[in-house]
């Protein structure tokens, strides 16, 4: 009896645990192609504003968001556990922003606190 | 049992595991080859399926543990090669999925800009080893010895 269950637990309890490590990576590859990674700039009092609206239903924890110019300057913003429906900012004054051609923008964190991810935004061209 | 007669017995369960096996392999590389890869490309744009540039010293020898451990079933030789043959399994989806991390490169975002992203998956490689892989390895061992315990 026992020799013809023990294939069947150890498949059950191998089951319900990628279940429950797959559903975090499954809720955020769904929700994020789903616009909720929003990245939104807005120019205020002479700043660039950089905000990262987080939309995904499992929390990213230890989330970095960071911005890199090909002149070598770096900005970067962080949150312990950025939760559904919060946002990370960043403020670049545009006087830092002279002469830059390409931007770098990354968020990286980990998923659920399980899947360490990161996303990476390269945009060259920028004048002015 | 005659040497000739063994022989010609050993030959035959080598034949139809051969032939076994050959069928197992049409399968495998319809599922990993073609299934696989294509359902992977429809779910992550800009993936490139590393399983179709093939990995033959691993699929090879998959298949001749596989058809080596079915004619020698009830010999001890029978479980060493199925772990071995499963362990293979491992390294093959390892090697195809990407070692640790999948990793999607140069998406273009529009307006000139790329996307690139990262997913380390070592978590669930490790669940898939400890949870499946090994209970799975440890059941063959047990059921060859408890198999052998009950005929003597």
């Amino acid at each position: 009896m026992a020799r013809a269950l023990l294939p069947f637990l150890s498949t059950a309890v191998g089951m319900l645990l990628l279940l429950q490590a797959g559903y975090p990576l499954y809720a955020f590859a769904v929700d994020s192609m789903n616009g909720g990674l929003n990245v939104m700039y807005t120019i205020e009092d002479n700043k660039l504003v950089v905000i990262l609206e987080y939309g995904v239903r499992v929390p990213l924890k230890e989330a970095v968001l960071k911005l890199t110019t090909d002149t070598g300057k770096e900005w970067s913003s962080s949150d312990p556990s950025l939760e559904p429906g919060e946002k990370l900012v960043l403020e670049i004054p545009l006087s830092e922003l002279e002469d830059v051609e390409e931007v770098t923008l990354s968020i990286e964190g980990s998923i659920a606190g399980i899947y360490k991810a990161g996303l990476q935004i390269n945009a060259g061209g920028i004048q002015g | 049992m005659k040497p000739e007669k063994e022989v010609a017995e050993w030959l035959k369960r080598f034949a139809s595991a051969a032939i076994l096996g050959a069928i197992e392999f049409a399968i495998f590389i319809v599922l990993f080859y073609w299934l696989l890869p294509y359902v992977i490309q429809q779910l992550v744009p800009g993936y490139e399926p590393v399983a179709r540039q093939g990995y033959p010293v691993i699929v090879v020898s998959m298949l001749l543990l596989s058809i080596t451990a079915r004619a020698l079933r009830g010999t001890i030789l029978n479980p060493i090669f199925r772990s071995a043959m499963i362990l293979l399994g491992l390294i093959l989806s390892v090697s195809i999925v990407g070692i640790g991390e999948l990793k999607v490169e140069g998406i273009d975002a529009g307006g000139g800009a790329t996307l690139n992203f990262y997913i380390d998956l070592t978590p669930l490689y490790e669940i898939i080893f400890l949870f499946m892989i090994l209970p799975t390895i440890a059941f063959i061992f047990i059921n060859y010895f408890l198999g052998e315990a009950e005929k003597s």
